[in-house]
């Protein structure tokens, strides 16, 4: 199948630090697929620099036929790509509702000022709709009935995940991709949140990738690792194979005291 | 950990309504709400028919205005009852005592300004010290094009010759309502673009600096084309015409009747600027209330609670925070253009830096990002300044000429120092207000939603998850 994303030798520069150095990456449409490494390898910079928040200095990232290097990060959203982030960014006061009324901007019409100001027919029909697929997103990541008028900040951890996943949702990506979408969840919460991401993929055929530390879901979910160690890449393959990896297993092995494995 | 659905929290916040402001909304609720609204406001009318000159009579039919808000009642009925009061009531007593009027223009103008301003700093978060400036372009705009300025351009200030023609017509007012929006939002975007990048302290210092710019400017520019008269100012400056039948006919005849005062042109000027000052700011209220629930609306609160996240959803920064400035400076402008031919003068002295403090007090006195607030917040401030502390000020100094004593301290009032004018005490006033309320009520006198929830979470022990920290800490150390 076409990649829907292509990372061609990306490097990311911190003033002397090099935290991505010629990282490659090729995920085929309708995969979901892993990123993983030690902590500071640099997984982190990888998403931000195909998203746009940080501009590589040397590369180019290809998204769905068209490179992206260098564009706005709310363009490249437009294109067909959202994200979550690793520490939750929603908007913490604004209700759960409004956070992803907010996701789906670049899916609606509302152009200008004037239409909300005179309250026209396409106002009133562009809100009502963003407001239906709102709640119904807020569904299909089983959100508990009726708390879209609470502020974020008021709502657990887990649900917080969720709503982030959601405002995601809102912006119709070909593409998601996942920052530590299970960290610090229990083992139930993260098997939800498996059964949530295989949802993704197959009812909404959205290709999935993610960082996680958990090697139960990467090894439980993913069709493709990609490993990161000091800003390179230094493995990829299946997860049987990946575990296998000798350069794979001293990476983990060098730096941590354990290997948490599934 | 366990996901406790969140909606004990929400009962929480709306129990703490009800203890809130919820007295006064429950001593109107039921049907004798309204009766006793309206008896109210026909005492308080009638009083001060008989007694046009009375401060807290003045002062208790603003807060006619208040209690209607707080009305547990249909939109329509407190609607109704709050337009009574303003195209009626207040007119009505300004027939006997034109000040109302002028207290009610004043504070029109500045809750538009507060509005303004509000879209930038409550909904967007982007504190802005330069506001007044844009107030400055709609005022100067028509102070130069209205007057007879433009015959002056060569001559410096105070020697050119009188004409008797104006270089365009009084009625060039109301296209100039609309030039004075264009100008002022142009003036907005002009600001805006260079400070994009700029957050917080550093954003509020250049915009400063930006409102000082035009302040120095319409100071320093009467040479080398004399385009704004200096420190001086420019006067006079053309009212937009009325018909004749308002200005002298029966109408003022009648009213000076009813009144029993002779109601000339100036009166009739008044009622007009009181009229179209409210007519703009309930435009203005529309429209930034009906912004504030849409698109672009929830993209302001995106950007100021994360632009890093708003961006990643698809919100432009850029276009987004420049129609954040450019709206906020349109409502202003157009108040501008009103200002200068309701005054007939300019001068840069109106355009302060501490007048753009004392719209940036309305708005947090109010309640920042709150609409009804801001709107309460201009009023306070206003009245305070042109009306509460200049009577005390007035009824001191005819103490003084009297020869009274001071009561407990035996010194007579004539020996009381002038220093001690409260009208001097201005700036104090809004300081010591201000401290109070970010000691009592940070979020305002009516806060917004948000706000509410934002600063009085400890007081709600569901509020934030208690184990969001040590979730924090797993997520970015563990592996
Ligand atoms: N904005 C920044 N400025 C300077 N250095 C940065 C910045 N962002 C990341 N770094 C550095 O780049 C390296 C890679 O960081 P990154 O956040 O991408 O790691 P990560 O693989 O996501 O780690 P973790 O598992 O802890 O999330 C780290 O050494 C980090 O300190
Ligand atoms: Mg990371």
């Amino acid at each position: 199948m076409a990649p829907i994303l292509e990372l061609h030798k990306i490097t990311k520069r911190f003033g002397g630090l090099v935290a991505v150095s010629g990282v490659e990456i090729s995920l085929d449409k309708g995969r979901i697929a892993s990123i993983i490494g030690p902590n500071g390898a640099g997984k982190t910079t990888i998403f931000n620099s195909i998203t746009g928040v940080y501009k590589p200095e040397e590369g180019t990232v290809v998204f769905d036929g068209h490179p992206i290097t260098g564009m706005r990060p709310d363009q490249i959203t437009a294109m067909g790509m959202c994200r979550t982030f690793q520490n939750i960014r929603l908007f913490q006061n604004m209700s759960v509702m409004e956070n992803v009324m907010v996701g789906a901007h670049t899916r609606t019409t509302q152009s200008t000022g004037i239409g909300a100001v005179l309250r026209t027919k396409a106002f009133r029909e562009a809100e009502e709709a963003v407001r239906l697929k709102a709640k119904q997103l807020l569904r299909f990541v089983d959100l508990p009935l009726g708390l879209g008028d609470q502020l974020a900040r008021n709502l657990p951890y887990g649900q917080q995940r969720r709503i982030e996943i959601a405002r995601a949702l809102a912006a119709e990506p070909k593409l998601i991709l996942l920052d530590e979408p299970t960290a610090g969840m229990n083992p139930q919460e993260t098997e939800a949140a498996i059964r949530l991401f295989r949802r993704l993929r197959d009812e909404m055929g959205i290709t999935v990738l993610l960082i996680e530390h958990d090697m139960k879901v990467v090894m439980g979910i993913s069709e493709w690792v990609s490993v990161i160690d000091y800003g390179q890449k230094i493995a990829e393959g299946t997860p049987a194979e990946v575990r296998k990896n000798q350069r794979v297993i001293e990476a983990y092995l060098g730096r941590h005291a354990t290997v948490h494995e599934g | 950990m366990s996901e406790q659905p969140g909606k004990s929290s929400g009962s929480k916040s709306t129990k703490r309504d009800l203890s809130d402001e919820g007295l006064i909304t429950r001593l109107l609720a039921g049907p004798l709400g309204p009766i006793f609204v309206i008896g109210y406001l026909a005492v308080v009318t009638f009083l001060l028919y008989r007694e046009p000159r009375a401060l807290l009579l003045r002062f208790l039919l603003f807060a006619g205005l208040l209690l209607i808000y707080y009305m547990p009642h249909k939109a329509w009925l407190k609607l109704l009852l709050a337009g009574v009061t303003v195209v009626a009531i207040i007119p009505a007593v300004g027939l006997k005592n034109p000040f109302l009027l002028e207290i009610g223009f004043q504070v029109a103008t500045f809750a538009t300004l507060a509005l303004g301003l509000n879209i930038v700093v409550g909904f967007a978060g982007l504190l802005d010290l330069g506001y007044v400036a844009f107030f400055a372009v709609g005022a100067y705009l028509w102070a130069i094009f209205g007057s007879q300025q433009l015959w002056q351009l060569h001559s410096s200030p105070g020697t050119a010759t009188v004409y008797n023609v104006f270089p365009l017509g009084a009625w060039w007012f109301w296209p100039f309502l609309i030039f004075g929006i264009t100008a002022a939002a142009g003036a907005g975007m002009l600001l805006g673009t260079p400070v994009l990048r700029l957050r917080g302290d550093y954003l509020a210092i250049v915009t400063l600096g930006f409102g000082e710019v035009i302040r120095v400017l319409a100071n320093n520019l009467d040479k080398p084309i004399n385009l704004t008269n200096g420190p001086q100012g420019i006067t006079p400056i053309q009212r937009p015409p009325l018909p004749d039948f308002i200005l002298h006919g029966a109408l003022p005849n009648w009213l000076s009747q009813v009144s029993g005062r002779t109601i000339g042109e100036g009166d009739m000027y008044a009622f007009f600027f009181y009229f179209l000052a409210v007519v703009w700011l309930v435009f203005t209220i529309a429209f930034a209330g009906r912004l504030e629930n849409s698109r672009l609306g929830r993209s302001w609160t995106a950007i100021r609670e994360d632009d890093v996240a708003a961006v990643a959803m698809g919100v432009p920064l850029r276009r987004t925070k420049l129609t954040a400035f450019a709206i906020g400076a349109a409502f202003s402008g157009a108040m501008g253009v009103i200002y200068a031919a309701n005054r007939t003068f300019v001068s840069p002295e109106t355009f302060s830096l501490t007048q753009s403090i004392s719209v940036l007090v309305m708005v947090i006195l109010g309640g920042l990002g709150s609409i009804p607030g801001v709107v309460l917040g201009a009023a306070i401030v206003t009245m305070l300044n042109i009306d509460v502390l200049q009577t005390l000020s007035l009824q001191l100094s005819s103490l003084r000429q009297g020869t009274g004593m001071i009561p407990l301290i035996g010194v007579p009032w004539a020996e009381l120092p002038t220093q001690l004018d409260p009208a001097r005490y201005q700036r104090l006033v809004f300081g010591l207000l201000l401290i109070i309320m970010m000691i009592f009520r940070p979020e305002g006198i009516i806060p917004s939603r948000r706000r509410k929830l934002e600063l009085h979470e400890d007081d709600d022990p569901l509020a934030p998850p208690a184990d969001s920290e040590n979730v924090l800490i797993t997520s970015t150390g563990g592996d």
